[in-house]
């Protein structure tokens, strides 16, 4: 489900920063991560949690954010707009959290929201499957861990990689290829324990 | 849009049977480095090829979890640099004050253990395990975005942050992997030999520290040989041992000496 926010519209700088977290710019990333951290805190530390499980949580919503950035599932009209969805599904998530640990506390607040019904549909399969990619991933070598991270993450080209590597370009070509399909197997293997 | 929401996720089969041709042309397109023409050509064959399309989707989550993997490493880095700028680290802590008093209080209690130690079939690595306290690191910052090929700085941070999470065995890999270019870097080879005695691997650690010492002017050329030491003691090489603890100024040189001396 594509979410668009409410407030008033702000399209440059809000399609840039989509653009900065699409690719996977560190500066954006740590910025919205440092600006927003605090306030999840508070609300979890208001809300029966301590300072290790706000990070987690937190943790967890940055990455539901940044992953429904990258599917096109949130689609921001002002800056700002991100910042609100970010703490939103922190919120949910904690919340979730504490309905499933059967906390009867009372919780000051309201939950019945749209995001708390998206959320509540997150792709679980999904979630399986890239863990199992994770696992997958930590078990390559640390050469293709390297060249893959280069490419598909810090969004490098082949020719530095290459030059990186101390590689010629066809051979760190050949060499990604390879590294694909080891992922692919590793994965597989996870995938059919799971 | 190609990434098809409404596909049962369980149906995907990590159809990664494709050529490196193919790669290269799902590469192409998901970073956005095809013209108007090739994009719309391409999109239209994944709309007429359902295998094809069943193939870029599940290359397309193989990268999706890719970058998800490294980006919750990151997230730790981002939270380590947000407390590191609220509580900014010490390096050296043993030099303050408080330290000194601290150190005094626990000389006796030092005196028993190592007359202990000394006096009977103790083995030396639990000793140095007990009292080994590793390096607190450098800071990472990693908010600062490295300079267009700066690779090195960017991997060295991140192992870093391994390291201060303890994540020893990640760091070490990491580090290993850029000693192959700067085999006498002094930092690499300091943090190294301090990983390799966290883990409790005193005979891997020594290397990387005779590297610091030989170079002499390091600037962890002390905790170097204080290190040293600890790792010399754990593999039982007690005079080698006693004498690099005569070239630190680690405070619980002397006390340590003075009963490995009797």
């Amino acid at each position: 489900m594509q979410e668009q926010a409410a407030t008033a519209p702000d399209p440059n700088a809000a399609s840039q920063l989509i653009a900065a977290i699409k690719a996977n710019d560190e500066q954006a990333m740590q910025r919205i991560y440092q600006l927003n951290f605090k306030k999840v805190e508070s609300f979890v530390l208001q809300n029966n949690g301590n300072r290790s499980a706000a990070k987690d949580i937190y943790q967890e919503a940055f990455i539901a954010m940044w992953r429904n950035v990258k599917l096109d599932k949130f689609q921001a009209q002002n800056a700002d707009a991100i910042n609100g969805y970010l703490f939103r599904i922190a919120r949910n998530k904690w919340l979730d959290h504490l309905k499933s640990a059967h906390n009867r506390r009372t919780i000051s607040v309201e939950h019945h929201d749209q995001e708390k019904a998206d959320e509540a549909q997150e792709d679980e399969a999904l979630n399986q499957r890239l863990s199992n990619m994770h696992s997958a991933f930590e078990e390559l070598g640390d050469e293709c861990r390297v060249l893959l991270k280069y490419f598909y993450y810090a969004k490098k080209s082949m020719k530095e990689i290459a030059d990186l590597l101390s590689l010629d370009p066809a051979s760190a070509r050949n060499k990604k290829y390879r590294c694909m399909q080891r992922l692919r197997q590793f994965a597989l293997a996870k995938q059919s324990k799971s | 849009m190609l990434w098809r929401n409404n596909q049962n996720p369980k149906d995907l089969k990590l159809n990664f049977d494709i050529s490196p041709e193919q790669l290269e042309r799902f590469d192409a397109y998901l970073n956005d480095q095809m013209d108007d023409q090739q994009k719309k050509a391409f999109e239209q064959t994944l709309e007429n090829d359902s295998a094809l399309q069943a193939q870029f989707d599940d290359f397309r989550e193989m990268v999706l979890g890719i970058e998800q993997s490294i980006l919750s490493k990151q997230l730790d880095t981002f939270h380590l640099d947000m407390e590191e700028a609220e509580n900014p680290p010490t390096r050296k802590i043993y030099q303050l004050p408080v330290f000194k008093y601290l150190a005094a209080a626990c000389i006796g209690l030092l005196i028993v253990t190592i007359g202990w130690m000394l006096s009977s079939d103790v083995d030396h690595s639990q000793f140095v395990a007990d009292t080994f306290k590793p390096d607190p690191g450098l800071p990472t910052l990693m908010g600062v975005q490295p300079a267009e090929g700066d690779s090195y700085k960017y991997d060295f941070n991140k192992a870093m942050v391994d390291y201060k999470f303890g994540r020893y065995d990640d760091a070490i890999d990491a580090w290993n992997a850029l000693l192959k270019n700067q085999p006498q870097s002094d930092t690499l080879n300091y943090f190294l030999g301090v990983s390799h005695l966290a883990i409790g691997a005193a005979q891997k650690a020594q290397p990387h520290f005779e590297v610091v010492i030989d170079q002499n002017t390091s600037v962890f050329l002390n905790e170097a040989y204080w290190y040293y030491s600890l790792a010399l003691m754990a593999d039982g090489q007690i005079k080698a041992a006693k004498e690099s603890l005569q070239q630190t100024e680690h405070p619980d040189k002397k006390l340590i000496l003075d009963r490995l001396n009797e």
